[in-house]
């Protein structure tokens, strides 16, 4: 696939990726998805390319007329028995434009970064790639496609993503689920400041349809250690609330309530086999990939 | 206590210790805005720690607006000061008089250590540590004298001088001391102050009042802290004052006790080599009495010693005393030019020199120009007679005759009111008896138990009519069956109201005639100004010739030690004079003219010094203090810069806030 100019995704990005196979396992659900017949006959079902038989291959599916003009065993690929869906969820609300005073890039452009290489990974691989962008509902939703064009589309959507206003991860979830027609991988990008009750809880559905879900919780290093400052007013960026505090004297119990929060979110993760993962903006983004192949 | 500031000019910086409270409002009215991401869990912890981390915050405003107070105030250079009446003392001059007392009970020791010793130690202590502008030292001894004439800034003379000195054997004229520290700082200006240093014994002080004055501060420090026992020689008395050869002289030396147990000491006699000792008895915290019996073999001036076992406090173990031994009494007999029976007084008395050895007798008709006699008869006592040419040590018997007026009486009774004409002759030709009035007069202690008679047996016919004599007036010894005065002590002389002549009574034919007269001689002669004197230690001792000097002759003094002391000659209106060139210390003085000791002058311990009771000197005005306190007072006076303490108190403070502020502070865990 040929580089882009896209903001989110870099050159040497794009080498890197190169080494990683989202797309090896989603062909397996590929091949597997053919060969349980889907059952979702009357949908639109796109060819998708010829491919040599080899032994094992269902002979139902050989193109006898490939056959005729050739001489050859060629079977005919559609998208729906060949490739594994990737949801991207991107957290756009207020808070994730948070960028802290020794941080480049704020979490929305981080998480941006990661979307548009998840995107890149899974459409080089045939696969499918959605993007939904949501605050407290959702505010764009790319449906899944596989395409170069597709790509383009999601890498301009991202360019041209602000954030929003206050975070319901929950509330887009439950709105997204109509809307997400076959299982795959959903991927959520968040701060997840919000209750995991009430994110877990929207999940459900998902996990009963068989959805492998990652929860990739991106925090600036200021978040998670409170900046070293004296008196300050903080403002609430989804809400405007403002509380005057001493952040030095709050750090200890910020990180033990930070903590708390993030083992909430891994017990509910654990117990629901979703995995789970924690980031910060000063790491590299590609580690989670490592956790997706 | 008050505080003052060195340092005014920094005055306003009082004002920085409310920044921090400055800062803290205005950072709470204007703080610097952070958008932050979420306040959900910020908002949950602040409601949990808000119980503790508001008092925690006033705290640590608090600690750094009181360190910031103790730099500031370190800097305005904070001065604590005693009084703050005493503001201007911190800049002001300081005199101080050092007034300490040297005499004998200082040089008693406590704990190996004299009193002196301690006094001036703590003098110099103080002197180092007070550091006057301008100092001076009093020494308060029998010559109260100071080391410089006035106050000076040269405090380590003083400090040497304190060093050199040494207490003196005498007592001391304490009043003149302390006129002359007062003199001292009248020149003086500024913060003027009498440091008094001494034991303040009992028995010199209990009766001295110091004086009061707003002008400077007495204060006195007390150096003994236990009273040293000690056993003292306090007198040393004998009888007759002027012995006979051959009389017996009873020498009596008093020894006080001064200490809680009975004590049992000898006391030893050294009369011009004949030497006695005895033991006492002595009461705890009393006195006895040692007697000896002594009979001198030779005439002359004997030195008379008494000595104690020495003790701790030995100065008062010795006493002196110098006797005078005649080889005979003088009497002249004056008798009138008419040969009438009064004549045969005169031959009485011949007749009484001849019969007493020890007894000289002259006799002329008019009285001599330059007489010194231990005697003179007057048989004719009457107004016209001049009696102002007589030498003073003579004993005057003066027999009355008419005329004699009341004012001739008065010359020697003044408070004798006498009516005029109460005087007049009477006469009895059976004559009258005389009658003993004061019969334990010596004079009649041979006729105590009657073996000698009656002193004034037989009759007595011719007489001056006298009123009776007050006892304030005169001693009468003898009076008639009437109660005219026949024999009675004016003074140093005596009124002889008694015919000898036979004609005019029968007393010289009486056996106890004899033995009277010569009892009477022996102790109704009185010492003459000048002889049995003792000095005290401290004093300037002096010595008259009793004649005029051989051409050439050197006078001599030889101090106790053998030590040749140069004397100094003084022509005085009663005669030359020669004097010691210094105090002197106890012991006995020999006199010598052309190498041959002519004189004794005995130099004693002063006995008040021998108590070495102290009392508490706070019943005398001024404070009572110990150099300690006197130091720390100074300095508060002066002014102690309280910068040490500020600075400590700014660490304190910085540590305290810097200790709150990372309380509940773990450290953080690895990313």
């Amino acid at each position: 696939m040929a580089s882009t100019a896209h903001r989110f995704l870099k050159p040497e990005d794009i080498l890197r990726l190169n080494n990683y196979e989202f797309g090896a396992k989603a062909m397996v659900e590929g091949y597997l998805a053919g060969k349980h017949r889907s059952k979702q006959r009357g949908a639109s079902i796109e060819f998708h390319e010829y491919r040599p038989y080899t032994p094992g291959d269902d002979p139902a599916l050989v193109d006898w007329r490939v056959y005729a003009r050739t001489k050859r065993h060629y079977l005919r690929t559609f998208e729906q028995e060949t490739n594994l869906e990737c949801h991207i969820f991107l957290d756009s609300s207020a808070s994730m434009g948070f960028k802290g005073s020794q941080s480049e890039l704020s979490k929305l452009e981080f998480s941006s970064f990661f979307a548009a290489c998840l995107s890149w990974l899974v459409i080089k691989h045939r696969d499918r790639v959605s993007l939904q962008l949501f605050d407290d509902k959702i505010r764009t939703f790319l449906p899944p496609g596989s395409t170069q064009k597709h790509l383009n589309e999601i890498l301009t959507t991202l360019e041209g993503n602000e954030p929003g206003g206050e975070t319901s991860l929950s509330e887009a979830l439950t709105r997204s689920a109509p809307l997400i027609k076959r299982k795959g991988s959903l991927i959520v990008i968040s701060d997840f400041f919000d209750d995991p009750t009430a994110i877990f809880q929207s999940l459900s559905p998902y996990l009963h349809r068989g959805f492998k879900i990652h929860l990739f919780h991106i925090l600036d290093p200021e978040e998670a250690t409170l900046p070293d400052m004296n008196l300050t007013r903080f403002i609430d960026m989804e809400t405007d609330k403002r509380l005057t505090l001493h952040p030095k004297h709050l750090k200890k119990a910020w990180k033990e309530a930070l903590q708390d929060h993030r083992r909430n979110l891994r017990q509910f993760s654990t117990r629901r086999n979703v995995d789970y993962a924690p980031l910060l903006t000063n790491q590299s983004y590609f580690t989670l990939f490592d956790r997706l192949t | 206590m008050s505080f003052f500031l060195q340092n005014t000019q920094w005055l306003w910086a009082l004002l920085i210790p409310l920044l921090p409270i400055l800062v803290h409002l205005i950072a709470r009215t204007m703080p610097p805005k952070y958008h932050f991401s979420s306040l959900t869990f910020l908002t949950e912890i602040i409601k949990k720690t808000a119980r503790w981390q508001r008092p925690k915050d006033m705290l640590i405003l608090l600690f750094r607006c009181l360190a910031l107070l103790a730099l500031i105030l370190t800097i305005l250079g904070l001065t604590l000061l005693s009084d703050k009446d005493k503001k201007e003392s911190a800049t002001a001059e300081s005199t101080t008089i050092l007034l300490i007392d040297r005499t004998a009970s200082m040089m008693a020791k406590e704990g190996g250590t004299s009193r002196f010793e301690i006094a001036t130690q703590k003098a110099q202590d103080l002197l180092l540590k007070l550091n006057p502008d301008h100092a001076n030292i009093v020494w308060i001894d029998a010559s109260p004298e100071a080391v410089y004439p006035l106050p000076g800034a040269n405090l380590s003379f003083l400090t040497e001088a304190l060093q050199k000195a040494d207490p003196y054997p005498e007592s001391g004229h304490i009043q003149a001391a302390l006129q002359l520290a007062l003199s001292q700082l009248q020149s003086s200006s500024g913060k003027k102050e009498i440091i008094l240093f001494s034991d303040f014994q009992e028995s010199t002080w209990k009766e001295i009042k110091l004086p009061e004055n707003a002008d400077f501060t007495l204060r006195k420090i007390p150096v003994s802290t236990k009273v040293p026992e000690n056993l003292a020689l306090t007198s040393l008395n004998y009888s007759p004052t002027r012995p006979l050869i051959g009389q017996p002289l009873l020498i009596q030396a008093t020894i006080a006790n001064y200490t809680g147990d009975a004590r049992s000491q000898f006391v030893t006699l050294d009369l011009g080599g004949i030497r006695q000792s005895h033991e006492i008895e002595i009461p705890a915290w009393s006195e006895a009495e040692a007697l000896f019996s002594v009979t001198p073999d030779k005439a002359g001036t004997l030195p008379i010693s008494v000595s104690l076992e020495p003790d701790q406090f030995s100065g008062d173990d010795h006493r002196y005393a110098v006797v005078n031994v005649q080889e005979s009494l003088t009497l002249h007999v004056q008798t009138p030019s008419t040969s009438d029976s009064t004549g045969h007084e005169g031959e009485i008395w011949e007749a009484l020199g001849k019969a007493l050895p020890w007894l000289e007798v002259t006799a002329s008709t008019e009285l001599p120009a330059n007489l010194s006699t231990d005697f003179l008869y007057l048989s004719e006592w009457s107004d016209a007679v001049d009696l102002t040419p007589l030498e003073k040590n003579t004993t005057l018997l003066l027999r009355p005759s008419s005329p004699l007026s009341p004012s001739s009486l008065k010359t020697f009774t003044p408070n004798w009111e006498i009516p005029e004409n109460a005087l007049a002759p009477s006469q009895d030709k059976d004559g009258w008896q005389i009658l003993l009035k004061a019969p334990k007069h010596p004079s009649f202690t041979l006729f105590k138990n009657g073996e000698f008679g009656n002193p004034f047996a037989g009759t007595f016919k011719k007489r001056l009519f006298l009123p009776s004599l007050p006892e304030e007036v005169g001693l009468t010894l003898a009076s008639y069956e009437d109660g005219v005065p026949a024999l009675a002590r004016l003074g140093n002389h005596y009124l002889w109201n008694l015919s000898m002549a036979r004609a005019e009574s029968s007393w010289s034919d009486q056996s106890s005639f004899l033995p009277f007269i010569g009892e009477f001689l022996l102790n109704a002669r009185r010492t003459s100004e000048g002889e049995n004197l003792s000095f005290t230690a401290g004093s300037q001792i002096s010595w008259s010739p009793k004649a005029e000097l051989p051409y050439g002759a050197t006078v001599q003094l030889i101090r106790h030690d053998s030590l040749l002391l140069e004397s100094k000659k003084e022509i005085r209106p009663e005669g030359s004079y020669f004097t010691s060139p210094y105090r002197t210390t106890p012991g006995l003085y020999h006199w010598k003219l052309s190498n041959q000791t002519v004189s004794y002058t005995p130099v004693n311990f002063p006995s008040a010094e021998s108590d070495l009771r102290t009392m508490d000197p706070n019943f005398l005005l001024g404070e009572t203090t110990d150099a300690e306190t006197l130091t720390r007072k100074a300095s508060l006076d002066r002014g102690v810069p309280l910068w040490k303490w500020l600075l400590l108190l700014l660490a304190l403070f910085l540590l305290l806030e810097s200790l709150l502020s990372n309380l509940r502070k773990t450290p953080l865990p690895a990313a």
